[in-house]
Parts: C-alpha cells; structure tokens; sequence
C-alpha cells in the first residue's frame, strides 16, 4: 500500500494519529455500552434516564456528562477520519490523498465544532 | 504472495497458507491490489471489518448528536427522535452498531497491549497484563455507562450525584 505515499511525507501524521487513538480508546471503552443502554435496552427493557426528556435535561446538565458527550462524540469522529483516510487506499484508491484526508478530518473538526454548539446550548439544569 | 509463503512463522506460531491471488490477477501487468483481495482470507476479512467499524460507530455518534440537538429544541422535539429510535429501521441500525462496536472493542483493547513496551522497575510489564487491564477497563466504563443511564436525572434534590459518580 505504499503506492499512496507518493506525495512526500506527512508531517500532521503523529497529531492525527494521537486523535486516532484517543478515539479508538474512549469508543472502546464506552460505544458498546453506550448504544446497548442507552440505544436498545433503554428503549423499553431498562428505565433509561434518556428515554424521558426530564431525566435527560437533568442529566446532561451535569458538566461531566457534557464533557463524556463532546469526548465520544469528536473523537470518535477524528477516529473514523484517520481510519477511513486508509481505508479508500485497501479499496484500491490510490490517488487523490491529500484531498481525501482533508475531507475526513474536516469532517470530524466540523462535527466537533457542532457538538460544542449543540452541547454548550443544552438547557441548564432549572429552565 | 507467492508459493514460497504457504507457511509463515509469527509470533502465534506458523500459520498456514496466507491465501492464493484471485483468479485473474496478474501482480506484473497490475501492481495495486487484486479486486476483493479482503476474501483471500479470514485475517484481511478481519482487518476489513475492523475498518469499517469507525464508519459504524462515527454514524452513531452523529445520531447521537442529532439526538442531542433535538432535546435543545424541547420536550416534543426529544420524544420525537426517541420514538423515532424505537421503529425497526432505527433498531437495525443501532444492533449493527452495537456489533461493530463490540468488534472494534475486542480488537483495539488486544491491540493495547502490543503497542508500547511498558517497563516496571527495569522488568517488562508482560502483554496479556495490559490486555487484562484494558478489559477491566472496559467492564468499568460499561458498568458507569449502565450505573449513569439507570441513576442519572431522578428526582431533583441531588441532581449532580447521579451524572458524576
């Protein structure tokens, strides 16, 4: 698969892949769980706090959980940008690699940037 | 690829075969990769999903945030989505996520424990050390997850305890 490094080395590489990883770690740890509870169960078989819009509004007010929220959210984002950068080249793209890694992680930065509008404006514990 | 690797010694032992080039493919007239090379065998097949698990997991994280946006907009915009979430369509999604999930889960918290060499009063901290951490790791974070979702917005007179611990 080296056909694609023919545009000279990537120096942002080791900054992307630190993202990459974090993502991996943070989506490993909580996505299973998190889509199980919250995404199937919670649903109906468990009283889910974010099945009932009250429960939710209190519980994402806490700073912690909008901190958890941006995390997974972003990285698992920047996770997917570094990995599917790759993942045109096993499918036999081989040209074009700046512009498809410039449009994976500018995907992720703008979800980022939405993710904080969205969670900076979720209303406050007593409104 | 050719015949001279049909066995390959690794750190699991020799493995068998690493696979035949597909009918067709002619690695001299065409030096990128044979059409479908991820079915030559399990291990590429494995790696292929693994990929694709980002996909899956980035695509719930963006319903995620639709979800969230919906309970800026108000009560009936967040019901909605949740009632939107409970049709078949939304239930296949988030079960195949939930597959992919699990698949990136295994593999990256294995992968953990082969990347760096950790040291410990000038011994090797063994692999399978980190890896055993790493899952304890994720039963915790599953066991939170679970504990928050359970706990988390009841009642008004502790609120923050139920979000934080």
């Amino acid at each position: 698969m080296s056909e694609g490094h023919d545009q000279g080395p990537d120096r942002t590489e080791p900054f992307w892949w630190g993202l990459f990883a974090a993502g991996g770690g943070i989506t490993a740890l909580f996505a299973p769980a998190h889509i199980l509870f919250q995404h199937l169960l919670g649903l109906g078989a468990l009283p889910a706090a974010t099945s009932n819009y009250e429960r939710t509004r209190r519980l994402t007010a806490n700073p912690l959980v909008r901190l958890y929220l941006l995390a997974i959210t972003s990285l698992s984002l920047f996770h997917w940008a570094h990995r599917f950068r790759y993942y045109v080249m096993d499918f036999g793209v081989m040209g074009a690699g700046r512009l498809i890694a410039g449009l994976c992680y500018g995907s992720a930065i703008v979800g980022t940037l939405g993710a904080l509008r969205t969670l900076l404006r979720l209303p406050d514990r007593e409104t | 690829m050719g015949a001279t690797m049909s066995y390959t010694r690794t750190a699991d032992g020799w493995v068998r075969k690493i696979g035949t080039a597909p009918a067709g493919y002619n690695p001299v007239s065409e030096p990128g990769l044979p059409p479908a090379w991820w079915r030559v065998n399990k291990r590429y097949t494995l790696y292929m999903l693994r990929e694709l698990s980002s996909v899956f997991v980035a695509l719930w994280s963006v319903r995620l945030l639709i979800q969230l946006n919906q309970l800026r907009r108000g009560e009936v915009a967040y019901d909605a989505a949740v009632a939107v979430q409970r049709r078949p369509p939304a239930l296949a999604f988030h079960l195949i996520s939930l597959l992919f999930a699990l698949i990136h889960s295994v593999t990256f918290l294995i992968a953990a424990g082969k990347g760096p060499t950790v040291r410990m009063g000038g011994r090797r901290v063994p692999e399978r050390a980190i890896t055993v951490g790493a899952f304890a790791g994720w039963a915790g974070a599953s066991l939170l997850v679970l504990l928050v979702l359970l706990v988390g917005g009841r009642g008004g007179k502790r609120e923050v305890g139920g979000g934080a611990s």
